[in-house]
């Protein structure tokens, strides 16, 4: 085995993502490589330092218990927060099927264009007017 | 939801709360923050159970939590997306080339443990580093993550775990280190 990247190997093999064969044959290496084998060890030591100091929070009781209380209260449904996150842009019409919601959009929409439409009409002097 | 999905969710899903709070507490870098980003992810845990099929769910609900995190972070802090502006160099990726190699670690043990000595320094330059890169940290290095599980949960690569992984490491040795250094000569 040759040393394509020490650094990268070391760091596969101490993170277990060598398959068995490939770390079979990296362990080989070790045994023939006293620069890897240093390398290696001196990262395990190092990352066995790091990894007992850095802090692993807990879920504080209060929190966990929060969260089952509201579980059985909300069921199936959305959280408050979550159902004002994820309010609907036509929240009267969240659950209408795909036709039935271009409909309503098109009803919707009916009487504000038609005032527009008006008010152009009312605003704005027709051509033919405007050259007699 | 029937009683039999709401006992296989407190079976399935509740016993990994602990992951999912110190997944979100790293990502917020606050315990209040946490709370909330736990309590809503587990809303939607809740929520989506139904679609969840199996399979790994301490996976499944880090990466709710990744995602209502993220969502949070943009909703109620803007600049948490981008690290903390209070030590410039450590979140810029450029900087993570300029880090110590790995051949000047130190050599034995004993040292390493001298380095180890203030947990609370180490947590703060965790926290310094940027959350795309925390998040691969903490999820591998607490949470033992696999590669293709991290991959799973922060939705890039795993090429882009390796590397972000590798860069948070030598970012947090070489901050360890300097912090280490800075110790040894305020004695």
């Amino acid at each position: 085995m040759k040393c394509p990247d020490p650094s990268l190997l070391v760091d596969l093999a101490l993170d277990d993502e060598l398959d068995t064969a490939r770390l079979a044959e990296f362990e080989r290496h070790l045994q023939s490589c006293p620069d890897c084998a240093v390398a290696y060890a001196r990262k395990k030591a190092l990352k066995g330092a790091l990894c007992a100091q850095l802090p692993r929070h807990r879920a504080p009781s209060t929190l966990v218990q929060r969260i089952c209380k509201a579980r059985k209260r909300f069921g199936n449904e959305a959280a408050p927060t979550i159902a004002r996150q994820e309010a609907p842009l036509f929240p009267r019409m969240g659950t209408l099927s795909g036709a039935e919601f271009l409909h309503r959009l098109a009803a919707t929409c009916k009487a504000p264009v038609t005032r527009c439409r008006a008010w152009l009409e009312a605003s704005v002097t027709p051509f033919s007017q405007s050259r007699s | 939801m029937d009683p039999e999905a709401k006992r296989s969710f407190e079976k399935i899903v509740l016993p990994h709360l602990d992951a999912a709070y110190n997944f979100a507490r790293h990502l917020t870098s606050n315990a209040d923050d946490a709370a909330d980003v736990l309590q809503e992810a587990s809303f939607r845990a809740f929520r989506f159970f139904g679609g969840f099929r199996g399979g790994n769910a301490r996976t499944w609900l880090l990466t709710i939590v990744h995602n209502t995190a993220y969502s949070w972070m943009a909703r109620h802090r803007r600049i948490a997306l981008h690290g903390s502006t209070k030590d410039a160099g450590i979140e810029r990726p450029l900087e993570a080339f300029y880090a110590v190699p790995w051949e000047r670690l130190p050599d034995d043990p004993e040292t390493i443990l001298l380095l180890a000595e203030s947990e609370e320094a180490l947590a703060k330059i965790v926290d310094r580093l940027s959350p795309e890169y925390r998040e691969v940290f903490v999820l591998r290095e607490i949470e033992e993550f696999s590669y293709a599980e991290i991959a799973e949960v922060a939705s890039v690569p795993i090429g882009t775990v390796m590397s972000r992984l590798a860069r948070a490491r030598r970012q947090v040795q070489k901050q360890w280190r300097r912090q280490a250094e800075l110790e040894g000569g305020a004695r």
